[in-house]
């Protein structure tokens, strides 16, 4: 018996949870951009939970900036701003300002990295032509946080397969794993945030930014999908042609996963190409110029390693149509089997 | 036979020895009564007027003692002739001594002094106001029987009796308390129960002197093993069905009186789980219910400690929107998590106190107002959170589920609570670690404590997180019995 009481002491000596914190002590961050100001120092923005809303409503946000001269002093100043201790674990978002890049873009991406709290499926995104302190200032309709907003826009692009997300862990890996990696883009516009395309980054230097065609482009590429995919061909009463690629795993329209890829053809190519070919290679012939045309940007710019394959002319992508003209439907064989 | 002497034969004299013992006692009487067709047949009854019955004392005794003829009168042999011929009563013999004498007197049986003889008798008269065989109070049951034990030991043993009609069914009557002369009575099925547990049992109820025995719980305390141990390991039921499903399964049982209660020895922990209603409702539901309790004490045991480790030392665990609900509710709340914790705990102890000690008419009422009335008010008043009250409520309500565990719960929980607050999930583990230890160091009667938990042996898992069908339950629990273990089997030729 004096043996157990003797261990007991030591036995709680051996864990290490002795930070006994209040859940209502604490300032949740949810989260959080880096700027670079003009004085290269950082500006870092923190969006917080704010919790002297009434009990019976939703917990909204609230934003907290200030500036340091790295990333620890700008985080102790929001700190001393806040009253309370930051508390990382439910971090979401990391918003990076694209200016940062480099050693500095090294720093924020290593200091989060490191910090026991975060956890590494934070969500990563890119300020383009705004700052991370203008997105996290944006107003958000139906959802609590900026930081919930985008999440939410990036699981639903996600599973529409329209961008490629990235988080911590994943940014990590890739960087391990390939020159380049694609970090997606935030601008804001009219006071509304729009999640599209992407930026390139090779380490931690800037290489190209994409359109979300272009990303698009580059989901179709990497995509292994031995199917093919199917294309949803619309002619317009004006003559103009849209084009639509649709997932080639499903053959019910009602299931299929959208993606489009505009391309833009005169209507009078069009027919005339269908007078010589069936509908499927002209179509093919689309997207296959459209793939060259961005695998060929992509190696000039040196984002190439992106792409699964090391040969500069794409795979052959089969594309299966399905014509819309003028109220007729034309069904591909597949589709009655 | 022979004949105890106790007195000098001079009946004044004996009686005034008599007196003397029960001297100042004014329910004790003393009546003289003389033969009336030969007056050298005198003597003295004795007998307890609020414990006797005393039409029987009338009829049974003194009208045979005043009545009778009494042809040739041998002074030697008077006593035994009224023993035997005289007096009319199912029970009667001579006294032991004057110990014996007075317990007769006590107990409500009439002590018949003789002159001339040295010797005394007693001749049953018993009668005790006592209330009637009611419902069980603890140990409720929508299906089976609805008896339950009073305080009077013959209809306990009566209750006992009637569901085993055999003669291997056996009832040992023992005296304890050395002021208070309770009896206590051993009853066990000679064929099922193991020798070894019934010595033990004898040599530990003789292993003590106390003044008095005013309930069955005194024994449970002083033979218990561990007894500093906040577990049960000696059983206590109220139902004679409990009883008699123990003792059938090799088990023993003890009754006293003055006691709606009886232990049943070994006790293992796995027996807090189980209900006799798990066996007279379909197998299906009792399962269930019996996985449910299962779940009740897990829960009423780590839902304190898991709260306060999650919301105060690992947030990241809790989902984010959960988290800031927490932490909004608890904004101003002037006290730390774990001494709200330990207020409402307190509170829903004292609640649930007032409640059983109060006067049935008002208590349920008066229950149910302070605790609707003071939990809305102390969420009005920002002292404790939404949250916790909730989860305190939840707590006493899974604590019901498994009534037999009410004294272990609390101890349990107020222990797993202290780790939980200051060491987080690691003291919640380490708090785990120490119960099973603990529960697993324990032993009933040389029985393990655990030692229902199916080891290799699958014929015990049938009757431990579920009931299996009566037909799959073939044997006794191995632990009890290991010789006359199979207790179903199909007869030859039925399916």
């Amino acid at each position: 018996m004096k043996k157990l009481l003797l261990c007991i002491p030591f036995l709680a000596l051996l864990c290490g949870c002795w930070d006994y914190n209040e859940p209502n002590m604490q300032e949740y961050v949810l989260g959080i951009g880096v700027d670079l100001t003009q004085d290269d120092t950082y500006l870092l923005t923190v969006e917080t939970a704010n919790l002297s809303t009434p009990p019976e409503s939703a917990a909204t946000s609230r934003t907290l900036s200030a500036e340091g001269v790295n990333l620890f002093d700008a985080i102790q100043n929001i700190s001393t701003r806040a009253g309370k201790k930051l508390y990382w674990g439910h971090l979401g978002l990391i918003v990076i300002d694209e200016k940062i890049t480099g050693a500095q873009l090294h720093a924020v991406l290593d200091l989060f990295n490191r910090t026991r709290e975060v956890y590494l499926n934070t969500a990563l995104l890119v300020a383009h032509n705004t700052s991370a302190q203008n997105v996290f200032q944006t107003e958000t309709t139906g959802a609590s946080s900026v930081s919930e907003h985008c999440l939410n826009i990036l699981e639903n692009r996600s599973s529409s397969r329209r961008l490629q997300n990235l988080e911590l862990w994943e940014y990590t890996r890739d960087l391990s794993e390939r020159d380049c990696v694609l970090l997606p883009k935030v601008t804001v516009s009219d006071q509304a945030l729009a999640i599209d395309g992407g930026v390139v980054y090779r380490e931690t230097d800037h290489v190209a930014s994409l359109t979300g065609d272009e990303v698009l482009a580059l989901s179709l590429l990497t995509e292994t999908d031995p199917g093919g995919f199917l294309a949803k061909v619309e002619l317009s009463p004006n003559h103009t042609v849209s084009l639509e690629i649709l997932s080639s795993h499903v053959s019910k329209e009602t299931d299929a996963v959208t993606v489009t890829l505009s391309i833009s053809v005169s209507a009078a190519n069009f027919y005339l190409d269908l007078e010589n070919n069936n509908i499927e290679t002209v179509v093919q012939d689309l997207v296959q110029k459209k793939l060259t045309a961005f695998i060929s940007r992509a190696y000039a710019e040196g984002f190439a390693s992106l792409l699964d394959f090391s040969s500069p002319t794409p795979p052959r992508v089969n594309v299966f149509v399905r014509l819309h003209h003028a109220g007729m439907y034309h069904d591909h064989p597949e589709d009655a089997a | 036979m022979e004949q105890p002497v106790l007195f000098s034969g001079v009946l004044e004299q004996d009686i005034a020895v008599v007196r003397d013992l029960f001297r100042y006692d004014d329910t004790v009487k003393f009546r003289k009564f003389e033969n009336q067709h030969d007056p050298t047949v005198q003597g003295y009854i004795i007998f307890t007027e609020v414990l006797s019955n005393t039409a029987v004392i009338d009829e049974n005794i003194v009208r045979p003692l005043l009545r009778h003829h009494f042809n040739t009168i041998i002074q030697s042999t008077l006593i035994a002739t009224v023993l035997h011929r005289v007096i009319h009563a199912n029970e009667a013999d001579f006294v032991k001594d004057l110990d014996d004498l007075a317990l007769h007197v006590l107990i409500g049986d009439t002590v018949i002094l003789l002159d001339g003889s040295k010797s005394a008798l007693f001749a049953n008269s018993k009668y005790y106001s006592t209330r009637s065989i009611g419902l069980p109070e603890t140990e409720n049951a929508v299906a089976g029987p609805k008896e339950s034990f009073n305080e009077l030991l013959v209809n306990n043993i009566s209750l006992v009796r009637r569901k085993a009609l055999n003669p291997k069914l056996k009832f040992k009557f023992m005296t304890l308390g050395k002021v208070s002369k309770t009896r206590i009575c051993i009853t066990y099925i000679e064929d099922l129960v193991d020798q070894t547990l019934l010595n033990e049992l004898e040599r530990r109820l003789k292993s003590f002197e106390i003044d008095s025995i005013l309930d069955v719980t005194y024994l449970s305390e002083l033979i218990k093993d561990a007894p500093n141990s906040p577990f049960k390991t000696v059983g206590s039921t109220e139902r004679p069905d409990v009883v008699a499903a123990k003792l059938f399964e090799g088990r023993a049982a003890i009754l006293c009186d003055g006691t709606p209660f009886a232990l049943t020895v070994p006790f293992l922990f796995l027996e807090n789980f189980q209900a006799n209603e798990d066996y007279y409702s379909h197998y299906f539901y009792a399962s269930f219910t019996r996985i449910l309790r299962f779940v009740a004490f897990f829960l009423t045991v780590s839902l304190p400690s898991l709260y306060i480790a999650l919301t105060c030392y690992h947030k990241e665990m809790i989902p984010k929107n959960l988290l800031l609900s927490i932490a909004k509710s608890r904004a101003d709340v002037p006290f730390p998590a774990v001494i709200e914790m330990l207020i409402l705990l307190l509170l829903f102890d004292l609640i649930r106190e007032a409640g059983i000690r109060l006067p049935k008419p008002i208590g349920f009422t008066i229950s149910m107002v302070g605790a609707v009335v003071l939990g809305q008010s102390i969420v009005t008043a920002r002292i404790v959170s939404a949250e916790m009250i909730i989860l305190v409520a939840l707590c006493g309500i899974t604590s019901f589920l498994t009534p037999k565990l009410e004294q272990e719960i609390l101890v349990c929980r107020l222990g797993f609570l202290l780790f939980g607050a200051t060491l987080g999930i690691y003291g919640y583990a380490l708090a785990s670690l120490l119960l099973i230890l603990h529960i697993s160091e324990l032993r009933s009667f040389g029985v393990d404590y655990t030692s229902y938990l199916p080891l290799g042996k699958k014929q015990q898992a049938k009757d431990v997180f579920i009931r299996a069908p009566w037909w799959v339950m073939r044997m006794r629990p191995w632990a009890f019995q290991k010789n006359n273990i199979v207790r179903f089997r199909r007869k030859e030729g039925t399916k």
